[in-house]
């Protein structure tokens, strides 16, 4: 007895002792932690916590523009390629955002100042060997391929840590240095409409992650097979249209009906009707432990977008992704949300309206911080990494992340509040030029035929040249010429040699001169070294006279017959 | 170590202390009950939350105390308790799952869908067992039914399903509720857009529904109307509603929402359900039966509203499917514009019904241009013909149709009140409760503003109500003569906005210690009116014990950020008081200081999941002697 209480009291003491010890470990990280955001903010002059601009930030610069021309008095709408009625689960239906400026009264008040900034001079200071040797200098990788924003991360930190090497194999799949998948796989994808046009100053690419159990087969051991047709499956999902698979599956091997044809046999696509996953995950669904739902990704899912400038390549004699990247964005879907959230969510804000007979809009608020993300209502945290003053990728402070918001959340346009994956090309063979899993490193955007899509009231449509023909313009600004004169003769009627030509391969429209892809690298290389993020950071070169600086209460667009998805 | 042990022992023994003082106080108060009357109550204030920590939680008055007539006093310990989350499985139900008219779960793709909005509650007591109605405020509306019991001191849910509907059709957006004499339930469809004017083909303003299930019209625009037709049509699934035909089919009828529905338990664990049609049709919060079981009043939420009376041909003493008798609209003569105003109140007779009739008028499927001509005024804002009427953000001008003036009365209420002369100016006109010490009913007005103000846009061709706008809003009291009829309606408690510069102006939008927005009221007795909040411009939404009688205000209740209070109901189950109170949108609402900033803003970006989530909650420690 004795014993036992001299042990008790000494196990106590070394418990104390250890827990101690681990106090002051965590104390150490968490200063540690805060050690580092502080050396941030001093050294860029921004702050992590505070609004130092707006919480509107939400808002994207593109929605302050003027859709009446000043000159032609033309009635111009970009807007619908963002507000347009979801497809279900997408219960959102921004629709009238087409037809008006439904600001805060906070935010009629342009805050992206930056848009009316003279870049001329900085820009025609810098040589553009000096753009493209920054350009060229990843600030992603070391020669030891280490990746650069992992290693500044203080142990302590709780949010994402970037863990792709964007080393990739055939199908896209990504591997570290030492051979081992990392889960990330690249695709390819139609840019989306718009700002996301490399001819406007980015070319960005877009990984997609699921959880290890939809990676490994149930002895939990790693199955490529496994995981290239989860993939498919939840391409089915999300695009809720039948996916071809590269060859025919046996059925049998994974117990599921990829084809929901109702028996298991061969199966030479997925159909969206599909009730499991495959391997691990067909366990953990039945468990209840994942879901499955057409127009959702399931738990865990992530994504990696970087942002990147617009390198020169002189043997292809067309621009290229820089090694630099301007922006690293993550996404992961944290919880599930069923359809019925996703509605709630979703209409609120219109119920609340309805109630209060108020057509006041208020600023939005997302639940989070710089360090976890960003939370949206449909299960989505959100959070990124851009270039400090000295071009190393440094987190996003709460208000940068702020600016990912408007996009992800509550928009018609999206899917699952994401926007690339939906658009993903679906050739299954390597060879294809279509071919879906590559990065664009490895297969570019060049030769892909142009999508069409279908419209209310339109029909089906080239997807670009209906935004050409709506929009006149390659983005929200009207301030891409190079586009407008390329596209359009000098009464503004399009050129319909160029369409049938950008039918054929989009990076007619999408791809820049070397002149304008170096000149907007300069443009943005002014806001990097201000650190000016908060206040926009299109890359342009002289002040924009296509956007508001300020918005009138009750503004129309002009905008008379929004132009809706089906 | 020794110290620690110390400590230890110190708490040990406090605890068996306050224990004890607990104990003696529990003991006294049930002999007090036997012997001496209550002769007041008061709850010790909540302070002002002074931390995020503070901002964040649920605070409740710590104590109450209870005098009696001998000068005696007994206080007893309050505690804030969750009754029940949303979700939550209860018995053989999940408490705020969506079923329809089969009572078959709604499904919202392969999963079922859970209501986040709890709002009215009732809990009655029929023989042995006690129920507890609670308004889901949705559309399609639900009501559940949870049976509790007093298990360990404790109050616990032991059984929850969702009330059958069916024999009305389902009901809208459950807003307030209160309890008939004889123990049913009374709630308010808080309809706001299920208006004919948008059902009608020959109406100006009609709308082209797509029909979906999206709420969108044909060209895929949202719409407030669409949505819940289409919110409705997921519980009654009809697929004979025709657009052409004013939006009528054989289940669905736009004039069969926005009443007072009554839900009567039974011991057996069923219930019977009907609609009063008799109390008209406009966007009632709740209805409130007076005491001769004959008179029973309506508010009707939103702005350019009307003020209802109804008064039975006979006396409702149980529960009736078919009520009798007249439907009135109030008219005001202001007398004074100070502080909140004051009026003197008559009433416009608008017909007399039974439930039966006006429920077979919708049966044959009205519309509006059965009952009036209607055309939109001229680009002037002249009507050519008919009487110009404000309503749900919309000018029409009216003419009825002769012989429609029943169907006009009940099915078309404010159209006909505000034909007729009646005042339809009251704008967020909320919860209503009576006070039986005083024979007098208190109305809460969330703000005094648009419809309110003098001329309101400028064409209110009545202009009854000219008062300066008050986003903070007021309580009114109307004095009853012994019929229970409203003769004068007066501010008692009024909002004080504040101004840049003031003290707490920087963080809050009205005073703290004052009301702000008054949603739902419930008069308790004792002279103790209990004021809830549903507002932005405190940076907690407060629950308040006002007495009528000294005037003091005392705060008992501040809930999380950005959450309304809902559900205030009180009752005994089992010789042990409650007083129920629901958390509704925890960190939703983001408060507003006087400038308009919202200061809080960050606290609410703080919010983590599971404190988004709302409760079914109730103050634990009230002494049931006081109800």
């Amino acid at each position: 007895m004795a014993y036992l209480q001299k042990s008790s009291r000494s196990f106590i003491s070394i418990g104390i002792l250890l827990s101690f010890g681990f106090i002051q470990s965590v104390k150490a990280q968490s200063s540690s932690l805060q050690h580092y955001i502080k050396k941030l903010e001093d050294e860029n002059g921004i702050s992590y916590t505070k609004i130092m601009n707006s919480r509107g930030l939400y808002i994207t610069p593109m929605c302050y523009t003027k859709t009446k021309d000043q000159t032609t008095k033309r009635i111009l709408n970009p807007c619908y390629s963002c507000h347009t009625k979801g497809k279900t689960p997408n219960y959102s239906n921004d629709t009238d955002l087409q037809t008006h400026y439904n600001f805060s009264s906070k935010m009629r008040e342009n805050p992206f100042t930056n848009l009316f900034k003279e870049r001329s001079d900085f820009v025609a200071a810098m040589t553009d060997k000096s753009i493209l040797d920054y350009i060229r200098e990843s600030n992603y990788l070391n020669e030891k391929r280490e990746i650069l924003p992992a290693i500044d991360l203080p142990s302590a930190w709780k949010g994402y840590r970037p863990d792709c090497y964007f080393e990739f194999d055939d199908n896209g799949f990504d591997r570290d240095p030492k051979g081992k998948y990392t889960g990330w796989r690249a695709f390819r994808y139609y840019p989306f409409l718009g700002t996301f046009w490399p001819t406007n100053g980015s070319i960005d690419d877009v990984l997609i992650r699921l959880d290890p159990i939809f990676r490994q087969d149930t002895n939990y051991t790693f199955n490529k097979e496994i995981y290239s047709l989860n993939f498919a499956i939840v391409e089915s999902l999300i695009k809720q249209k039948d996916i071809s698979l590269s060859t025919v599956v046996d059925e049998k091997r994974y117990g599921v009906d990829l084809n929901a044809d109702g028996c298991i046999d061969k199966a030479l696509n997925i159909s969206p009707m599909i009730e499991s996953y495959v391997g691990l995950a067909k366990r953990y669904l039945k468990e209840k432990k994942v879901h499955l739902a057409p127009g959702l990704f399931p738990e865990n899912t992530e994504f990696l977008h970087s942002i990147r400038y617009l390198d020169w390549d002189e043997k292809s004699d067309h621009i290229v992704m820089s090694s630099r990247m301007k922006e690293l964005r993550y996404a992961k879907k944290y919880t599930w949300k069923r359809y019925g959230e996703i509605q709630r969510a979703a209409q609120a804000e219109l119920l609340e309206q309805l109630a209060l007979d108020s057509s006041e809009t208020q600023i939005k608020l997302f639940k989070g911080n710089y360090e976890q993300g960003l939370r949206n209502t449909t299960g989505w945290v959100y959070q990124g990494f851009i270039e400090d003053k000295k071009g190393r990728l440094r987190p996003q402070t709460h208000e940068e992340t702020i600016s990912c918001m408007g996009c992800h959340s509550h928009l018609g346009a999206t899917t699952d509040s994401s926007f690339a994956f939906v658009r993903k090309l679906e050739g299954v063979n390597k060879d294809q030029n279509d071919y879906g899993w590559k990065h664009w490193s490895q297969k570019g955007l060049k030769g892909i035929d142009e999508p069409v899509v279908e419209y209310v009231n339109h029909g089906k449509q080239y997807e670009y040249s209906f935004y050409l023909h709506n929009n006149h313009s390659a983005n929200e600004f009207r301030n891409n010429n190079e586009v407008e004169n390329k596209f359009f003769d000098l009464n503004g009627t399009i050129k319909q040699e160029m369409l049938n030509a950008l039918h054929d391969d989009v990076t007619v429209l999408l791809f820049p001169s070397k002149a304008r892809a170096l000149s907007l690298n300069k443009a943005y290389r002014v806001i990097v070294e201000e650190q000016s993020y908060i206040y926009g950071k299109e890359p342009h070169i002289t002040p924009m006279k296509n956007v508001y600086k300020r918005i009138k209460e009750g503004e129309l667009t002009g905008v008379k017959k929004p132009i809706v998805k089906p | 170590m020794k110290m620690s042990i110390r400590i230890i022992w110190f708490f040990l023994i406090l605890a068996l202390l306050i224990s004890m003082l607990l104990n003696l106080y529990e003991s006294d108060a049930i002999d007090k009950k036997t012997l001496e009357k209550v002769s007041n109550i008061s709850f010790a204030p909540v302070p002002l939350s002074s931390n995020d920590h503070e901002k964040s939680i649920m605070r409740v008055s710590p104590s109450i105390t209870v005098k009696y007539d001998d000068h005696s006093s007994v206080t007893h310990a309050l505690n804030y308790k969750v009754l029940a989350t949303m979700g939550d499985r209860i018995g053989e139900g999940k408490i705020g799952l969506m079923t329809d008219i089969h009572g078959k779960p709604i499904l919202k793709g392969d999963d079922e869908d859970i209501s986040d909005s709890p709002d009215g509650n009732s809990l009655i007591t029929v023989g042995n067992r006690h129920y507890l109605i609670t308004h889901l405020e949705e559309a399609p509306g639900m009501l559940y039914q949870t049976e509790v019991k007093v298990e360990n001191g404790l109050f616990k849910a032991v059984n929850t399903k969702p009330v059958d509907l069916t024999a009305i059709s389902g009901t809208i957006i459950n807003c307030a509720s209160s309890k008939t004499l004889y123990g049913s339930h009374l709630g308010g469809e808080e309809d706001y857009s299920l208006n004919s004017i948008y059902a009608d083909l020959n109406s100006p303003f009609y709308t082209d529904c797509a029909l979906d299930g999206t709420g969108n019209d044909v060209n895929g625009l949202p719409d407030y109307f669409c949505l819940y037709v289409d919110r409705m049509n997921q519980y009654l699934i009809d697929e004979t509603i025709d657009k052409k035909s004013g939006y009528n089919g054989d289940r669905f009828s736009p004039y069969n929402y926005g009443y007072i529905v009554e839900v009567q338990p039974i011991e057996d664990g069923t219930t019977k359900s009907a609609k009063h049609y008799v109390t008209g049709k406009y966007t009632p919060e709740l209805a409130v039966m007076m005491p001769d079981a004959r008179t029973v009043y309506m508010s009707d939420d939103g702005t350019a509203k009307g003020f209802w009376k109804f008064v039975s041909d006979r006396k409702i003493d149980s529960f009736q499917e078919n009520w009798e008798g007249r439907l009135y609209a109030a008219k005001v003569t202001q007398l004074s514009d100070k502080n909140g105003g004051s009026f003197a109140l008559s009433w416009i007779e608008l017909g007399h019904a039974s439930d039966r009739e006006i429920k077979a008028m919708i049966e044959r499927k009205m519309k509006l241009t059965d009952i009036f001509e209607i055309t939109k005024p001229d680009e002037n804002g002249i009507c050519a013909t008919g009487k110009k009427v404000y309503e749900d953000g919309q000018y029409e001008c009216l003419t009825l149709k002769s012989g429609q003036e029943k169907a006009a009365a009940f099915l078309e209420s404010r159209k006909y009140a505000a034909y007729k002369g009646a005042t339809t100016e009251f704008r967020k006109e909320e919860g209503i409760t009576y006070d039986k010490q005083s024979n007098a009913l208190y109305v809460a007005m969330s703000t005094i503003d648009k419809s309110m103000e003098d001329n309101y846009k400028g064409s209110e061709s009545a202009n009854h109500i000219r008062l300066e706008k008050n986003r903070c809003g007021a309580v009114y009291k109307i004095t009853l003569d012994e019929d229970y009829s409203g003769r004068h309606m007066e501010a008692m408690v009024v909002g004080t906005p504040l101004h840049v510069g003031e003290r707490y102006a920087d963080e809050y939008g009205c005073h703290p210690d004052n009301i702000a927005n008054p949603d739902n009221i419930t008069y308790i007795g004792h002279n103790i009116l209990l004021i809830n909040e549903d507002t932005k411009q405190h940076v907690n939404n407060m629950s308040w014990a006002y007495n009528t009688q000294t005037r003091a205000l005392t705060r008992i209740a501040s809930l999380p950020i950005g959450a309304e209070v809902t559900g205030v109901d009180t009752a005994v189950v089992e010789d042990k008081g409650i007083l129920l109170i629901n958390i509704q949108h925890p960190f939703q609402d983001n408060p507003k200081a006087a400038d308009g900033s919202t200061p809080n803003s960050g606290l609410i970006e703080n919010a983590s999941d599971t404190q988004l989530k709302a409760t079914i909650g109730y103050f634990d420690g009230i002494p049931a002697e006081i109800f």
